[in-house]
């Protein structure tokens, strides 16, 4: 058996020229402000960084929020989506060119050819972590499935929980809306790509779920459109990828990882575990979400996409179950139970990682002033950090904007001169001065603006230091 | 069906309705919850000594054989998710069963 994988083939040399070659797109390339309104083809991923990263080698677990990553998911979403229609809400004359540029020939074919050396970037650690062993039976899987659902019905969501502790209730409410904006408001886009074909009594199964999702065909009805009702009950824009900037990669990973199990087909078993785990334990999170969005900003904010899915979801896990996971063991035989407990367990982790992410960022986010004195504090301790810590200095002029992004060090962030806005997450930020500065723990998101006509900051790597 | 989670840092042995099982290393980092009698003579399996060569797991006892094939078949079904493995046994969810933290010299490679 030919043992080369495409992913091998693509780690092969010409990968990092053909990385280089997709994000020289300029549709990839730093915007001039935060949010980017009624143009879903601007999706920056900072070029500059892909020359140092090495996507060709897999992520550990615990590099899954790394720079690396929030990179390769952003590129990976921006290929998997050239799959995908997508208008603007308003004229398309502004954003021609950016249409025609996304949906290229060259932006299709190179996002296809790093499509695989990414996947396997950000998802190998998968297999090292994962494995399902011993002789599988269709009532071993119900049980393993009916503990773990009784576990998610007795935890309360530690995520919810954050945001309704955190100093800022509403913000920390509002950025996690944004978070899930990504996937909610283009809702099982991914799940369209397994519904064609000729699959049995599961694939109508499968299509019934799709149609729930898109509501049979009446807008008003689709679920995206629901969602982007609670986002216009907050104020908070419904173009998709408006809010692309405050992405984090584990929010981007949940959206990517049903494009990996959804586009390539021999993964249809774990995505129908995945299908089924997001399906069941859906109906229990939105049920929590919704109590909490109403507890944060009262009866003014829009619940419905919330309160339907804890509705719509408890019959669509049964449904997954009953007429889609049953008819195909019917057909295909216990066999492919381990791939779809693997999907099952895959999508459990990496929405356990997710939330983890958000309940950090919002942490340090809604916190940055003890950030800023701790910073204070290391600077008069360390006589001189220039000669201690690994560091660079920068100048940018009035109105440069940094795309957000994240360090794999804790880093001391100094302004030595002028003044920025230090962005740390959506209604997150601070003006810092010149002698001023703020700590920044490895792996938050954060970006800057300058606000003055020149601005000179410097950026320490101090992971050592911070533990100590 | 008895569904028990067990790490294995803190619980590599388990006994369910007096048949003792134990978590067992295999090859590519894959965990099995594997029967710990050797059905020759009920030698402790998890005392014996894994062959990195043959993939294989000699009972301590009388050097019973038992390749990776054949102890993943003497295995309950089970999941692994970093250090923690869920593992169904085929007895009633209300079945008896103690987990322990024993020495496995069969992880010993």
């Amino acid at each position: 058996m030919h043992r080369v994988s495409t992913a091998d083939v693509l780690q092969m040399p010409d990968l990092r020229q053909l990385v280089r070659s997709y994000v020289s797109n300029p549709l990839f390339s730093a915007p001039n402000e935060w949010l980017i309104h009624n143009n879903q083809f601007r999706r920056p991923v900072r070029p500059q960084d892909v020359a140092i990263m090495d996507f060709a080698t897999p992520l550990e677990r615990d590099e899954a929020c790394s720079s690396s990553a929030l990179t390769a998911q952003r590129m990976l979403l921006n290929v998997y989506e050239t799959d995908l229609m997508f208008l603007p809400d308003e004229s398309l004359a502004s954003n021609r060119n950016d249409f025609d540029l996304f949906y290229s020939d060259a932006n299709k074919v190179i996002g296809e050819m790093i499509r695989p050396a990414l996947e396997k970037h950000l998802f190998g650690f998968l297999d090292d972590v994962i494995d399902v062993s011993g002789k599988w039976t269709e009532e071993a899987m119900a049980a393993l499935f009916d503990a773990r659902f009784a576990a998610v019905k007795q935890e309360e969501s530690a995520l919810c929980r954050a945001i309704l502790s955190a100093p800022r209730p509403g913000n920390a409410a509002d950025c996690f809306l944004i978070q899930v904006a990504g996937d909610f408001l283009s809702e099982a886009s991914a799940m369209a790509r397994n519904v064609l074909g000729s699959f049995g009594p599961a694939q109508s199964s499968l299509f019934t779920v799709l149609i729930d999702e898109y509501g049979y065909g009446v807008h008003e009805t689709k679920h995206s459109t629901l969602f982007a009702e609670t986002m216009r009950s907050r104020g908070l824009e419904t173009s998709l990828h408006t809010y692309w900037q405050y992405y984090l990669a584990s929010s981007l990973a949940l959206i990517n990882y049903f494009h990996l199990v959804c586009k390539s087909h021999r993964n249809f078993f774990r995505y129908v575990g995945a299908l089924y785990y997001t399906e069941t334990t859906l109906a229990y999170a939105t049920r929590d979400q919704s109590r909490m969005l109403r507890e944060v900003f009262g009866e003014e904010v829009d619940t419905t996409y919330f309160d339907e899915h804890a509705h719509i979801d408890l019959h669509h896990g049964e449904m997954v179950m009953e007429r889609i996971i049953r008819p195909i063991l019917g057909q295909c035989g216990v066999e492919v139970i381990p791939d779809i407990i693997r999907g099952f367990e895959e999508f459990r982790l990496l929405q356990d990682i997710a939330d983890q992410d958000l309940i950090d960022q919002i942490a340090w986010s809604q916190d940055l002033g003890a950030y800023q004195t701790k910073a204070q504090e290391m600077l008069h301790e360390i006589d001189d950090p220039r000669a201690r810590f690994p560091h660079a200095t920068f100048t940018e002029v009035r109105d440069e904007l940094t795309v957000t992004h994240v360090h794999d060090d804790d880093e001391l962030f100094v302004v030595e001169e002028g003044a920025l806005e230090f962005v740390a997450n959506y209604g997150e930020s601070v003006t810092l001065q010149a002698g001023e500065a703020v700590v920044i723990p490895r792996h938050r998101l954060h970006g800057t603006q300058i606000r003055s006509d020149t601005c000179v900051y410097t950026a320490y790597a101090v992971t050592e230091a911070v533990k100590c | 069906m008895l569904v028990l989670e067990l790490s294995m840092d803190s619980e590599n042995y388990v006994v369910v309705e007096d048949e003792p099982f134990f978590l067992l290393e295999v090859s590519d980092g894959r965990v099995v919850v594997t029967r710990d009698k050797c059905p020759h003579r009920g030698g402790p399996l998890h005392l014996g000594k894994w062959n990195e060569r043959t993939s294989s797991l000699a009972c301590p006892w009388h050097g019973t054989c038992f390749t990776e094939m054949a102890l993943c078949g003497r295995s309950v079904p089970s999941v692994r998710s970093g250090r923690q493995v869920t593992a169904v046994f085929p007895v009633s969810s209300d079945a008896g069963f103690r987990r322990y933290k024993r020495m496995v010299i069969a992880n010993d490679h």
